[in-house]
């Protein structure tokens, strides 16, 4: 008998059971994670290209945005593309979706067992739930450390880009590896892609070996694989977001089980206020290689920066009629100046000539200009009055 | 993406425990969700 038992269990373990084929690396939940990130790149690029479109059109720049235009179009193929695969996928996991359900109403028909199965729903979606609302908070304390130290942001900036390097080489490798005649300037591409991966990839390991190390140091309850899979700000985001659908889901479906109240009564009732981040202290203070003044908001968010940089000039202003010649000075276009007024206020390149910061400028050069001028006129019509 | 989807049987099901059909469930409907959510995407872009 027990023999019997040893067989049959060994069989059962060499069969591949559905859900080892949902799970294993590579297997449809990656498969399916894959296709979210390539749609997301999709769906960020296209609202870059219609906001761009938008600008193009208030300038009445017909050539871009006809250019636009077309990349928009062309975006939008290929989420038709797209759209009809996940329609198909939709289909057929809506067809095992209803077998399983039907299974479930099957043994449901004996009590016992749909007492048996509800608590064994109950338990999992709780356990889920649980696990959602951990990695949440730990996202959201990772996002409330990245919005304090630049540098970090940069980091992250700087895994993106080579992650979006490599998927680039990767595509490349695939498209043209498969091709059997290539001509001079694709074998060009291709063997330039070759080379390019293995650095890219050492390049994102070394960022993201600097990234980690950070959390290592400073926040080591921090779990080491979220940081792992973190690739990007929006990524990040996207994450959280889906935590917080996550937890509503398993909030509902535990609700729609007749043992929920059962359970409540032992457990803490199904709280439906969003879990609140970790409250883990901010590090403000200098880290050896990682310090920057927290007060500054961070360049994500560009008008919030802006403002500060603005009302720290204005208080500036107040505070003494040298800071105001200083300032005056600093925000002129001369380009003697320019380095000293990014240094001063910690812009980066891309920052200073942002057009925000631009405009800002030359507001205040034509402030300057008209102060002097008016100076000027006041000082003239003294003399005539003299 | 189609060509990798699972195909399970009555036979699979009759194999798994009901914690393993516990967890099938709510992984089907996780990705279920999941693919909604990418199919309101592409609607978003599309039109």
């Amino acid at each position: 008998m027990a023999t019997d038992i040893k067989k049959l269990n060994e069989e059962y373990l060499k069969q591949d059971s559905a859900l080892k084929k949902l799970e294993q690396p590579g297997g449809l939940k990656d498969k399916i994670a894959d296709f979210e990130d390539k749609l997301n790149e999709t769906y960020a690029n296209f609202k870059i290209k219609t906001a761009q479109l938008e600008l193009a059109n208030s300038r009445n720049d017909k050539a871009t945005a006809k250019a636009l235009q077309a990349d928009i179009e062309q975006c939008q193929k290929a989420v038709t593309d797209y759209k009809s695969k996940l329609e198909k996928a939709q289909a057929i996991l809506s067809k095992q979706k209803k077998l399983v359900d039907s299974k479930f109403e099957e043994l449901s028909k004996d009590p016992e067992t749909k007492k048996k199965l509800d608590a064994i729903l109950y338990k999992r979606y709780d356990r889920n739930r649980k696990q959602e609302i951990k990695k949440k908070q730990q996202l959201e304390t990772i996002q409330q450390i990245l919005d304090n130290h630049p540098n970090l942001q940069k980091l992250l900036k700087g895994i993106n880009n080579y992650t979006r390097s490599i998927k680039g080489c990767n595509t490349i490798i695939k498209n043209l590896s498969s091709k059997t005649s290539l001509t001079d300037e694709e074998l060009k591409r291709l063997s330039k892609a070759k080379a390019d991966l293995p650095n890219f990839e050492a390049k994102r390991n070394e960022i993201r070996g600097q990234f980690i190390d950070y959390f290592s140091k400073n926040h080591p309850e921090i779990d080491k694989i979220l940081l792992e899979n973190i690739n990007s700000y929006e990524n990040l985001n996207r994450q959280i977001n889906r935590c917080e659908k996550s937890i509503v889901n398993y909030d509902k479906a535990m609700k729609k089980l007749p043992v929920a109240k059962e359970f409540e009564t032992y457990n803490k009732p199904i709280s439906t206020e969003p879990p609140v981040p970790m409250k883990t202290p901010l590090r403000t203070e200098p880290s050896s290689w990682l310090y920057l003044p927290s007060e500054i908001p961070s360049w994500r968010h560009p008008i919030k920066r802006i403002k500060y940089i603005i009302n720290n000039i204005k208080s500036n202003k107040q505070n003494s009629k040298q800071d105001l010649k200083e300032n005056l000075k600093e925000n002129s276009h001369d380009a003697d100046n320019t380095k000293h007024f990014k240094d001063s206020l910690k812009l980066s390149k891309d920052e200073y000539n942002s057009e925000i910061v631009q405009k800002y400028l030359e507001k205040n050069y034509q402030e300057n200009l008209h102060n002097v001028a008016r100076k000027k006129s006041d000082d003239t019509e003294q003399q005539h009055d003299i | 993406m189609e060509n990798d989807l699972i195909n399970i049987t009555n036979e699979d099901l009759e194999k798994l425990s009901l914690e393993e059909l516990a967890d099938l469930k709510i992984e089907l409907d996780d990705l279920m969700s999941r693919i909604d959510d990418m199919i309101k995407m592409c609607d978003e872009i599309i039109n």
